[in-house]
C-alpha cells in the first residue's frame, strides 16, 4: 500500500483544503483506480467510481480519522463505489450476450474461449460469465477478490470493513451459488 | 466440482481489467465535480414540501420545529 501522506496534509485535507486534497487524490488515484478495476475490470467504470469514491471522501472529510491509514479508508470507500456500481449494472437488464458490444459499461466482461476445452468452450464461458454476474453483488465482488484476483482473506475484510468470519461465510455462499447454476447448466466437471 | 477447478473456470470466464493504468489525468474531472452545486434529491424536496404544508395547515408547528433546529 501506499506510504502514508503526513499529517498536517490530511489536517489540511479534514478541514476542506482543496489543495491537500488535490495532493492526496494526485498521490492515492493510481492505486484507488487500480484497486476498483480488480473489482469492475473495466477502465471507463473504474474512472467513473475513481471519481466518485473520491467525491465521497471529499464531502465525508469530516469523518476521517487522521491518525488511521488514509489509503485504507480509501480502499473502503471505493470498495463500497464499486459493490453501488455493481448493483446499479445488475439492475439493468440485458439481452442474451450474442452480442459482446450488449455487455453494459462497468459490467464483468467475459472472456470466452478458454473456458474450457472444446468447440463449445465459448458457450461455456459465457454461461460461467452469466453465473458469476447473477451472485448479488455482495458474494460477487468476494468472489473476484478470493478466487480470482487470489487476495488473502484478512486483506478483503479490511477492504470491506467486515469481519474475516464474514468474508468467509459470503465466499461459501458464492461459491455455493455457482456450484449450483454451474450444476445446473450441466456442468459437472 | 473441487475450489480449483471452480477457480479456473472462473478465470477462463471473466477478462482481466482491460487496462492496468488511466488514460489520461482524472484531477480536472473531480475538480469539475468540487465545483458543481450540491443537488437537491427527491426525498430533500419531499420532506422540504412536506414541512412547508404540515407548517401550513398547523402553524403552531414551527415552536416544535425551531425547538428541534
Amino acid at each position: 500500500m501506499q506510504d502514508e501522506p503526513d499529517r498536517e496534509l490530511l489536517r489540511r485535507f479534514t478541514h476542506g483544503d482543496r489543495d491537500a486534497f488535490e495532493a492526496l487524490f494526485r498521490q492515492f488515484e493510481r492505486e484507488v483506480y487500480r484497486w476498483i478495476l480488480r473489482i469492475v475490470r473495466e477502465s471507463a467504470a473504474a474512472e467513473d467510481a475513481l471519481i466518485e469514491a473520491f467525491w465521497r471522501a471529499y464531502r465525508g472529510r469530516a469523518r476521517f480519522d487522521s491518525s488511521r491509514s488514509f489509503g485504507a479508508w480509501m480502499r473502503r470507500i471505493a470498495t463500497n463505489v464499486a459493490i453501488d456500481q455493481l448493483k446499479a449494472h445488475r439492475r439493468h437488464k440485458w439481452s442474451p450476450l450474442d452480442d459482446e458490444a450488449q455487455i453494459p459499461a462497468g459490467s464483468m466482461t467475459r472472456r470466452g474461449g478458454r473456458a474450457g476445452q472444446g468447440p463449445d468452450s465459448f458457450e461455456l464461458a459465457d454461461q460461467i460469465h452469466r453465473a458469476f454476474v447473477s451472485l448479488p453483488p455482495k458474494l460477487q465482488v468476494v468472489a473476484t477478490l478470493a478466487l480470482i484476483e487470489e487476495l488473502p482473506l484478512a486483506e478483503i475484510a479490511d477492504a470491506l470493513d467486515i469481519p474475516p468470519g464474514t468474508v468467509k461465510s459470503r465466499l461459501f455462499r458464492a461459491t455455493r451459488d455457482l456450484r449450483t447454476q454451474l450444476t445446473r447448466v450441466g456442468l459437472h466437471t | 466440482m473441487t475450489d480449483e477447478r471452480l477457480k479456473e473456470l472462473l478465470r477462463g470466464a471473466i477478462s482481466p481489467p482491460d487496462a492496468e493504468e488511466r488514460r489520461r489525468d482524472l484531477w480536472p474531472q473531480m475538480a469539475a465535480r468540487l465545483e458543481e452545486r450540491p443537488r437537491w434529491s427527491y426525498i430533500d424536496l419531499g420532506l422540504a414540501a412536506a414541512a412547508a404544508v404540515a407548517l401550513a395547515v398547523f402553524p403552531e408547528w414551527l415552536w416544535l420545529l425551531a425547538y428541534h433546529l
